[in-house]
Parts: C-alpha cells; sequence; structure tokens
C-alpha cells in the first residue's frame, strides 16, 4: 500500500495546510458580501483538519491547527478560543481511533467524520448556553455544519489525487 | 503493537499530557472570554489592527477585483437599467427643481424665526478594509481609528443613509457594528407620523422596527430618520424607509446601499450639553450685602475704589471699566 511520505513530502503538506487554512480566512475577511446575507459556507479549514487527520498526521502537528483556528476565532470575531477549543478536542478522538479507521471502508469513515462536525456543533450551543451568550440561530448553524460534511468528501478526493496523500498502512501506523 | 507500544511508551503520556493542558488552557481562554468580555474583545480589535492593515497591500487588488466581476455581470442588464437611468433622471429634474425652490424658502422662514438648528455635522471618511467573514455578524472594519480621533459609538453613514456604529476601536482601525447585525439597537423616529421606535437588527437585510406605540398609523414608504434619544446619536440622519413584510412585520428597508460598501462617512457626535442644575432664581438687581454667592460682583467694587481713593481717577481705566 502507500509508502511511509518523506519528511519533505511532511514539510509540504504542513506549509500547504498552513498556506490554504490563511488564505481561507483571508477571503472570508474580504468586503464583498457586506449586504445581503448569503448562505454560509463550509468550513473548509475544518475539513482538512479532520481528513488529514485520519490520513498524514504528521501533516496537521497541532501547533498550527491551534494557530489557524485560534487566528479564524479572532479574525472572524467568534467566541475566543471556543471553536478551537472543540476542534482540537475532535483531532483528539479521532487521533485515538485512527487504528480503527484505517482498514474502514469511507463510507464509514464519513459517518464517523460527519458524526463528530455534528457533535461540535452541538458542543458549542451547549457551552454558549451554559455560559449565557446569545447564540446565533440554529438553522445557519447547522448549514454551516451541513455543507462542511459535504465538502468533506471533495477534500478527500482532492487529497489523494491531487496532492497524493494515502491512508497510512497499520503497518506505517506502528512504524510511526 | 506490541513494538509501537515499545518504541514510544514514554513519549505516550506526555504528549497526552501536553494535549490534556493545551485543552484545559482553550477552556480558561473561553472563560476569559466570557467573564473578562472587554478585555478580550481589546486583544482581538488589536490582533486586528496588526494584521489586517498589513494585509491591505494584497486584499485590495482582490477586493477590487471581485468588484469588478460584480460591476461585469451588472453589463449584460446595462440597457435596461440605461433605460431606467433615464427615466429616473427624468423625475429627479423636477424633484430637484421643486427641492432648490423648498431649501430657498427653508432657509428665508429660518431666517425670519431667527431658528438655532443642530450645529454643522463634521465626519471623517475611512475605507472599508475587511467585512466579519461570518455569516452570523454583520460588521466591517475601517481604515480609521485612534489615531484619527474616532471614538465607541460614533454613527457611520456612506453618502445617503446610516449604516452603523462604530464598536471598537484600535490604534489603526476601527469596527462598525451595521444596522443589520443581530446585536445592532438604534433609537429611530419615524417621519409623519413622528414615532418613536427601535431598529432591531436580525441579521436579514431588512432589520425590524420594533416598539412602535400605534404600528397602525405607519405606512409602507414612511421615511425613517434617527431620533437621537439616548444621547448616543445625532438626530435626524436618514436611515430608510418602513416596509411591511409578508407576516405584517415593521421592517426597514435602509436607504444605504449595503451590497456595496466601499467609503463610510463617521459622522462626529458632540455630546450635547446637558442641563443640570434647576435654574437659579432670577429677579430685579438688589442692593444685596456681599454673600459668598456675589464675591466675585463685591471683590470687583472694592478693588476700584481701591484705586480710585489714593490716586486721582485715571480716564482710561474708568472708559475701559464703564
Amino acid at each position: 500500500m502507500a509508502r511511509k511520505p518523506t519528511p519533505r513530502r511532511i514539510w509540504a503538506y504542513r506549509g500547504i495546510y498552513l498556506g490554504l487554512g490563511l488564505g481561507v480566512i483571508f477571503f472570508r475577511i474580504l468586503p464583498l458580501q457586506t449586504g445581503s446575507p448569503g448562505l454560509p459556507g463550509p468550513d473548509i479549514i475544518l475539513a482538512i483538519t479532520l481528513a488529514w487527520t485520519l490520513r498524514q498526521p504528521a501533516a496537521v502537528p497541532i501547533a498550527a491547527i491551534v494557530f489557524l483556528f485560534l487566528l479564524g476565532d479572532f479574525l472572524l470575531q467568534q467566541p475566543a478560543g471556543l471553536w478551537t477549543l472543540l476542534a482540537v478536542m475532535a483531532v483528539m478522538a479521532l487521533d485515538s481511533r485512527r487504528m480503527t479507521l484505517t482498514e474502514a471502508s469511507f463510507l464509514v469513515e464519513m459517518t464517523i467524520v460527519a458524526g463528530v462536525i455534528l457533535a461540535m456543533i452541538v458542543a458549542e450551543r451547549m457551552i454558549l448556553w451554559v455560559l449565557l451568550t446569545d447564540q446565533p440561530s440554529l438553522g445557519l448553524v447547522l448549514m454551516e455544519g451541513l455543507a462542511t460534511i459535504v465538502i468533506y468528501p471533495i477534500v478527500v478526493f482532492v487529497s489523494k489525487f491531487l496532492l497524493g496523500m494515502d491512508k497510512l498502512s497499520l503497518v506505517d501506523l506502528e512504524a510511526g | 503493537m506490541a513494538r509501537e507500544r515499545a518504541d514510544t511508551s514514554h513519549i505516550r503520556p506526555v504528549r497526552r499530557l501536553l494535549m490534556t493542558v493545551l485543552v484545559l488552557c482553550l477552556a480558561v481562554l473561553v472563560l476569559i472570554w466570557r467573564i473578562d468580555n472587554p478585555r478580550v474583545e481589546r486583544l482581538r480589535s488589536a490582533i486586528t489592527d496588526r494584521i489586517v492593515p498589513n494585509l491591505e497591500w494584497v486584499m485590495a487588488p482582490v477586493t477590487a477585483l471581485g468588484r469588478m466581476i460584480d460591476d461585469f455581470e451588472s453589463y449584460t442588464r446595462l440597457y435596461e437599467q440605461n433605460a431606467e437611468l433615464r427615466r429616473e433622471l427624468q423625475q429627479m429634474r423636477t424633484w430637484r427643481e421643486a427641492a432648490l425652490q423648498l431649501e430657498q424658502e427653508n432657509a428665508r422662514l429660518l431666517d425670519l424665526n431667527r431658528v438655532q438648528l443642530d450645529p454643522e455635522l463634521t465626519f471623517v471618511t475611512g475605507l472599508v478594509l475587511a467585512d466579519s467573514g461570518s455569516p452570523f455578524r454583520r460588521s466591517v472594519l475601517l481604515n480609521v481609528g485612534q489615531r484619527d480621533g474616532i471614538l465607541d459609538g460614533w454613527a457611520t453613514m456612506d453618502g445617503l443613509g446610516l449604516v452603523g456604529r462604530i464598536s471598537g476601536v484600535a490604534e489603526n482601525t476601527s469596527r462598525v457594528i451595521l444596522l443589520t447585525d443581530s446585536n445592532s439597537r438604534i433609537p429611530v423616529t419615524v417621519l409623519p407620523s413622528a414615532q418613536r421606535a427601535i431598529l432591531m437588527g436580525d441579521n436579514s437585510a431588512a432589520p425590524v422596527l420594533g416598539f412602535l406605540e400605534a404600528a397602525e398609523d405607519i405606512a409602507p414608504g414612511d421615511r425613517v430618520v434617527t431620533s437621537g434619544d439616548g444621547g448616543v446619536f445625532p438626530a435626524g440622519l436618514l436611515v430608510g424607509q418602513v416596509v411591511i413584510d409578508r407576516d405584517g412585520q415593521v421592517r426597514l428597508r435602509p436607504s444605504a446601499d449595503f451590497s456595496r460598501l466601499n467609503f463610510l462617512r463617521v459622522m462626529r457626535s458632540h455630546p450635547g450639553t446637558a442641563i443640570s442644575d434647576p435654574g437659579g432664581m432670577i429677579g430685579p438687581p438688589w442692593p444685596l450685602a456681599p454673600e459668598p454667592g456675589t464675591e466675585d460682583a463685591a471683590a470687583g467694587e472694592v478693588t476700584e475704589t481701591d484705586r480710585a481713593e489714593p490716586a486721582p481717577p485715571d480716564p482710561h481705566v474708568e472708559a475701559g471699566d464703564g
């Protein structure tokens, strides 16, 4: 199956991850859609983070995840640190189940990722509710989550066929 | 499995510990954000202030490109737009004539009555650098800040109507909460019926007019201006027109063109002079004995007489005092 990627390749993935993440934040704060409130787009950074955590965990170091999500929290006027906290916990949860997920089919993986994203949304609302802050409308948040779930296969497809990122086999996992 | 455990047995617990510490730190950050919100929001605007103006060199061309694409799309409707504009221009000419006459008449009448109107509003114009980037918040970032004397709470307009108010000022940037944001509340007056209302944003394009006394007196098309209640905003800034949606709810269509926010005016508000004392007794001047309250007048007289008695009166001083 997949060979273990060289360190150089890993660093290239890390560069792509950070560059893509910064690009996504940058495009979101462009003052192009100040008018009519459009539909919320997918959280591309989250989709990439989850997909790559399951494939090449070395490509998404936890420091890079925290940096990108915190920057997003601060620049996009979200509760400071909350989404970062949930993303880190989601990555930890997926990380601990990677052994079982490497041999599973894509459908199983997709289901689990969808569950993780929905759990993040529910947890965010619960925490905001406990902290007595005003919440964004449930419909918009769910739509954003669904868009993220829908875009997940595309992210996987692109990273598999354009970036050549395969799942680590069990042998590699044990070695790494 | 056995090999892995042997290799990384001492790394795993350390990693797990580090992750736990990280999660705890983030949880503490969320708690601090909730407890000491103003400090974290200042931190947020400081971070924005550091990052966004530095990105201007790349954001400006991309934004311009995006707007050009929007403009290009509207070329397809160029012919009908042109016809429509001509028709509107024709109507506007007659309106302009009427407005000029009314303005002259108004100026004449105001002059006759010696009416003192509000002081002239001055403004600082800023360029929109970025928007909130999230579908749940309606705000934009301007490239003017403390450096330019911007204060929290000042009203912001585009050329025509009210856009929002300043909320959060950093050194070089300031954030404008738009009328349509769900946190925006602005006291307004609906004009022909002169009813006070509160304009409440709800993240839709048309914010709700709430707390109306008699909603049945409101008709679609009524003009809405700021009322100046609460002393936050200057009174009389144009906000928009009343519309009534399908549920019968009274809403507002803003006059400002929210889809093309480019240059915004931040109106300098002068805090109104507050009347604090209940007002003193007014009456004819009495030859009162010198009291603590009338010390100034008494002191003035004493010095005058003191100076007058030792030396002969100086005509210049007399004339100056008189």
